[in-house]
């Protein structure tokens, strides 16, 4: 295993984000979001990428993944 | 509203296919031909647009689907180059690499297959859910400009790519893990100083950490480059900031008129490819190679087996059920253990530091040029046994 596998292990938890917001201007609607949402509460229709707040768990994994940061996190 | 949209989403199919990448067109084509009547929805206006994709491919991958000749291919390689992190270079040679397609064009044209087998493809048309009925699926359902539609069908192929959502829809665990997607970007530069038939690749921790950044020209001056990230790696810092450091230092006087995000699925063979009257393909079925990220090779060979599958269960009787799994087993049986040890190799590359990348090309450099017997040999090695990797290392440093 490398270091740096061992460095992204070990590094402590995070606190989850308050709130989760998509940057429309930024998102390209390529879908690699869509597939890491582990309770699969992402949507892309009809040209429009969404999030079922009612089952999001603020996991951040969406905003981990985006090649171009299209989602963000905030705290209150 | 279009009257011959609306008369299409009444009628009964016996296949129904969601997305029409080159996985769901080529299904749509050989269940078409198998004598099935065959619906595919695509969301996007046009299949093929956009390109998310590096768009290379091996002349074995795409042979026997289409003609090697074609506006759909856009360039011929000849050679390939490997750079390791310490930047130096593995030089290999052949008659043919393989090409660069022109996706806009391909999956087109393998839609237009489809439609001369038969086929009936609407576009715009995203799926949003299934029609269940007691763990059977009986249609899906379809929005379609402003309104929705339920379609019915009684077989479903998912080749919706990355996202398989169908999949999920219907239970089957098709959720790509952190460590095993990777986060890619890619721009089609121009303004670079690249000889036309030569593809390049860039290992390292700095340039693409647990993925690597492939330069595919398409002409002697305009290339696909781009590059995937492991989505362990992704929270440090986004795909598009390694690009972009990248091109910094490598095409500083690059130019380019697009960049696309997209996700490769580098998944372990999934544990299941069916379920009921449900079956998955392409991407969608985590069938891209998960060591390479290739996919559209796979994609259609899963396609075809998938179409054809379906259009044989229809005709031959018995339980629908157990007809398709015919699939899963064939897939298995010609795929299966390439794709798991594949993943095993993968797993043992990511964890490479740098400097063992760089030991390892120092053993491949040692590979006398065009002698591709012992290359064969060497990668039919670590494919096997990927902990093997290390003791050709050893065994190549007393040469
Ligand atoms: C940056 C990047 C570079 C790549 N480079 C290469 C390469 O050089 N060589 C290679 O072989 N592979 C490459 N790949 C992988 C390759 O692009 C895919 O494996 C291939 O496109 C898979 O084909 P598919 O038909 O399964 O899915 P896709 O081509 O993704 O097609 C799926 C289709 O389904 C549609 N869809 C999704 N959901 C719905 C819905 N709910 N309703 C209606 N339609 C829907 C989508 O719009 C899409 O058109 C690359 C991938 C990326 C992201
Ligand atoms: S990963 Fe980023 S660019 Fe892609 S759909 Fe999600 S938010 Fe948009
Ligand atoms: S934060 Fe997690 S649960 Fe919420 S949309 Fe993003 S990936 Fe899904």
């Amino acid at each position: 295993m490398s270091k740096l596998d061992v460095a992204s292990r070990i590094e402590p938890k995070r606190k989850k984000p308050d709130n989760i917001e998509i940057l429309p201007e930024i998102c390209d609607l390529c879908g690699a979001c869509v597939a890491v949402c582990p309770p699969n509460v992402m949507s892309l229709i009809q040209n429009d990428l969404s999030i079922d707040f009612n089952g999001c768990t603020y996991c951040s994994l969406c905003i981990d993944i985006c090649p171009l940061r299209a989602i963000k996190g905030s705290f209150n | 509203m279009n009257v011959r949209t609306d008369s299409i989403f009444k009628q009964n199919y016996d296949v129904i296919i969601v997305g029409g990448g080159p996985a769901g067109s080529t299904a749509a084509q050989f269940s078409a031909k198998s004598g099935a009547k065959v619906l595919l929805l695509e969301r996007d206006p046009v299949l093929g647009s956009p390109v998310r994709c590096g768009e290379g491919v091996s002349e074995r991958g795409i042979k026997g689907y289409i003609s090697l000749k074609g506006p759909w291919i856009a360039n011929k390689l000849n050679s390939l180059e490997l750079f390791s992190p310490d930047n130096s270079k593995i030089e290999l040679t052949a008659n043919l690499i393989g090409y660069i397609l022109d996706r806009s064009i391909f999956d087109k044209v393998l839609g237009e297959k489809a439609e001369i087998a038969g086929a009936s493809i609407v576009t715009k048309a995203d799926v949003k859910g299934l029609l269940k009925n007691n763990g059977h699926l009986d249609g899906v359902l379809v929005q379609y400009e402003e309104k929705e539609y339920e379609v019915r069908g009684k077989i479903i192929i998912g080749a919706d790519g990355v996202e398989s959502r169908v999949g999920r829809w219907h239970g089957i665990k098709t959720m790509t893990k952190m460590n095993n997607m990777e986060s890619g970007i890619q721009i089609n530069a121009t303004n670079i100083n690249i000889k036309r038939d030569v593809c390049q690749f860039y290992f390292g921790h700095e340039v693409a950490p647990g993925g690597y950044l492939w330069v595919f020209p398409k002409s002697d001056n305009q290339a696909n480059i781009g590059l995937a990230v492991s989505g362990n790696y992704s929270r440090q810092k986004p795909a598009k900031d390694y690009l972009m450091d990248f091109m910094n230092k490598r095409f500083p006087h690059a130019e380019w008129s697009t960049m696309v995000a997209g996700g490769i699925p580098c998944n372990p063979p999934l544990k299941q490819l069916t379920k009921s009257n449900l079956l998955l393909a392409g991407d969608a079925g985590h069938q891209v190679n998960p060591l390479t990220g290739a996919g559209i090779a796979n994609a259609i060979q899963a396609g075809r087996l998938a179409g054809e599958t379906a259009g044989n269960a229809l005709k031959s009787g018995g339980s629908l059920e157990q007809n398709l799994k015919i699939y899963e087993k064939k897939w298995r049986r010609s795929r299966g253990r390439f794709h798991k040890s594949a993943t095993r190799l993968k797993n043992a590359v990511h964890g490479f530091d740098d400097d063992k990348l760089n030991e390892l090309s120092r053993m491949l450099i040692k590979i006398p040029k065009n002698d591709w017997s012992m290359l064969r040999i060497f990668l039919f090695a670590v494919r096997k046994n990927p902990e093997l990797i290390i003791d050709c290392i050893k065994l190549f440093k007393k040469f």
